[in-house]
């Protein structure tokens, strides 16, 4: 059955954008052939054709670009045809692109997209003096950063350190650049990374001066019964001289680290200070803090962890050393409950 | 013109190594936008822009009204785009035998075709709904009608007979424009966008 003009006439914008099938194509090619009223209308639709592939000519869209009113356009008519055509809108954008890399020589472009023919040098310093001139800006607005940070850690004598030695990361080498410019850059960028590298360890310092503090205080608020235990001075034994019976002092034992307060013996302190032993029942010498200082009130002060000494008794010796030979002082007996 | 401008292109003309390379410096610059979009043909394009700008200093085109890399800049651009369009227009197939030249007198006046009437078919357009621009343009971009059919998800008689009333659209605004009756004598109303200004178009027409 032959084709009738409406189908003929629906299936023309195909015809002319080639993309009907061979069968369709040659049946409304032969109706148009014989059809004077559907040539009519092919000339209509190439007539459409114009009118809808139609865009803003490339010199409304350089104009625009360019912040000028486009020549030969109606305003009002480009303003909606932009708005309304995507390919309009995007190739305005490529031109007003242009138009800033036109203006600013600052705006980087792909080594791709530059000339061969362009001196090295000169390019290579124009690239290199827009990066240099970010980097040195972004160092010095960091620095003023750090060194504040600095300032504050050095108020405290806890947080004082001298500043590390950190070594300067290597700047890109520029093709060609002036001497002195990139010498600053070089020491901008090593001071910016030895003033980065004290940051972080007067921050890692602050951290743990802080976690202790918070130990500290933590352990100041903790109830402290039987931490610290007064022992009073014993008779002082000499020599081989055994050390006369004495009843041993009653010391509770504590869950908590404690500190024996050892009086010195009369007319024995002085600069000199102590080695400890501590032996428990069996005579086994128990691993403590062995050398000891007096204090201004004559007192030896021995610390022992938390539960260490478990109930028993036990025997603190304390030696001096005379002349590179250590001579008993000191002996203190303890009853641990 | 500039001092400056008037011996970079005296220097550039005269093939020094220096101006060549920064005229050729604005230019790359300038066009580089482009470079994606011209794809594979890039280099070839780069180069006409340069033998385009070579010939229109050397035939003492530019007169300094702007600088000259602002010049350069606008040359790059038309080339640019130029090319872009070439590369992307979807031409109409010839029909031997059905050739407008060996038609009857077409009904309505030609759609004009000199540059400077490019205005008046963006009138028209700027008449034609949205939704029929949007399916010409497909047309103008080569898909067949079961493309479109699929992309639109509409039947595709349905479609074929939309695009039919959008081309009656079309031509019925273009004789509108230009004063003269429908173009194949049904009577098409074609309303004004509703975002257009009121009247403007008619006004100054």
């Amino acid at each position: 059955m032959p084709m009738n003009c409406d189908e003929a006439i629906e299936l023309l914008p195909w015809l002319l954008n080639g993309t009907l099938e061979a069968t369709e194509r040659d049946e409304v090619r032969r109706h148009l052939a014989t059809c004077e009223r559907c040539r009519a209308a092919l000339n209509d639709t190439r007539n459409a054709w114009t009118i809808f592939g139609q865009h803003l000519p490339g010199d409304a869209l350089v104009a625009l670009a360019y912040g000028e009113v486009p020549a030969g356009v109606d305003p009002a008519v480009a303003e909606r045809h932009l708005a309304t055509c995507a390919e309009c809108a995007a190739e305005l954008e490529l031109a007003r692109t242009s138009r800033h890399l036109e203006e600013d020589d600052k705006i980087a472009v792909f080594p791709g997209a530059r000339s061969r023919q362009e001196p090295v040098a000169d390019r290579g310093f124009r690239t290199w003096r827009a990066a240099a001139l970010a980097a040195g800006l972004t160092a010095v607005v960091a620095s003023a950063g750090w060194m504040h940070e600095l300032q504050w850690a050095s108020d405290s004598s806890r947080l004082a350190q001298p500043p590390p030695q950190a070594a300067a990361p290597a700047a890109p080498a520029p093709t060609a650049v002036d001497g002195s410019l990139r010498q600053k850059l070089e020491d901008l960028m090593a001071r910016t990374a030895a003033l980065q590298a004290s940051q972080q360890e007067t921050e890692k310092r602050a951290q743990d001066n802080e976690s202790q503090l918070a130990e500290i205080r933590k352990q100041s608020e903790e109830p402290h019964a039987g931490a610290f235990v007064i022992l009073e001075a014993p008779a002082v034994v000499r020599g081989s001289e055994e050390q006369e019976a004495s009843a041993p002092k009653e010391v509770e034992r504590s869950p908590l680290p404690f500190t024996m307060l050892l009086q010195a013996a009369k007319g024995e302190t002085g600069p000199m200070g102590r080695k400890a032993e501590v032996l428990d029942g069996a005579g086994t010498k128990l691993p403590v803090q062995d050398t000891l200082a007096p204090n201004d009130q004559g007192y030896y002060a021995l610390s022992f962890p938390a539960g260490f000494l478990k109930p028993g008794r036990y025997t603190i010796q304390l030696y001096s050393n005379e002349n590179g030979k250590r001579v008993k002082r000191e002996s203190y007996k303890i009853r641990v409950e | 013109m500039a001092s400056d401008d008037r011996e970079m292109v005296s220097r550039f003309l005269q093939g020094e190594r220096d101006a060549v390379g920064t005229v050729d410096g604005w230019i790359s610059r300038a066009a580089w936008p482009y470079q994606r979009r011209l794809a594979d043909r890039w280099d070839d394009v780069l180069q006409d822009v340069r033998l385009e700008v070579t010939r229109l200093l050397g035939s003492g085109k530019f007169r300094g009204e702007s600088s000259l890399r602002t010049y350069l800049w606008r040359v790059v651009s038309h080339t640019c785009l130029d090319q872009l369009r070439a590369q992307s227009k979807w031409k109409w197939t010839d029909l031997d035998g059905l050739d407008p030249a060996d038609e009857p007198a077409a009904t309505g006046p030609a759609i004009p075709a000199r540059q400077e009437d490019k205005d008046l078919l963006l009138r028209v357009l700027d008449r034609v709904p949205q939704d029929c621009r949007e399916l010409w343009r497909m047309i103008v971009a080569g898909l067949s009608y079961r493309e479109m059919s699929l992309r639109t998800q509409v039947a595709e008689g349905t479609l074929r007979v939309r695009v039919l009333r959008c081309r009656e659209k079309a031509v019925a605004a273009r004789s509108d424009l230009l004063g003269t009756g429908s173009g194949n004598g049904r009577n098409i109303t074609v309303k004004r966008p509703p975002n257009s200004s009121g009247g403007a178009n008619a006004d100054e027409l």
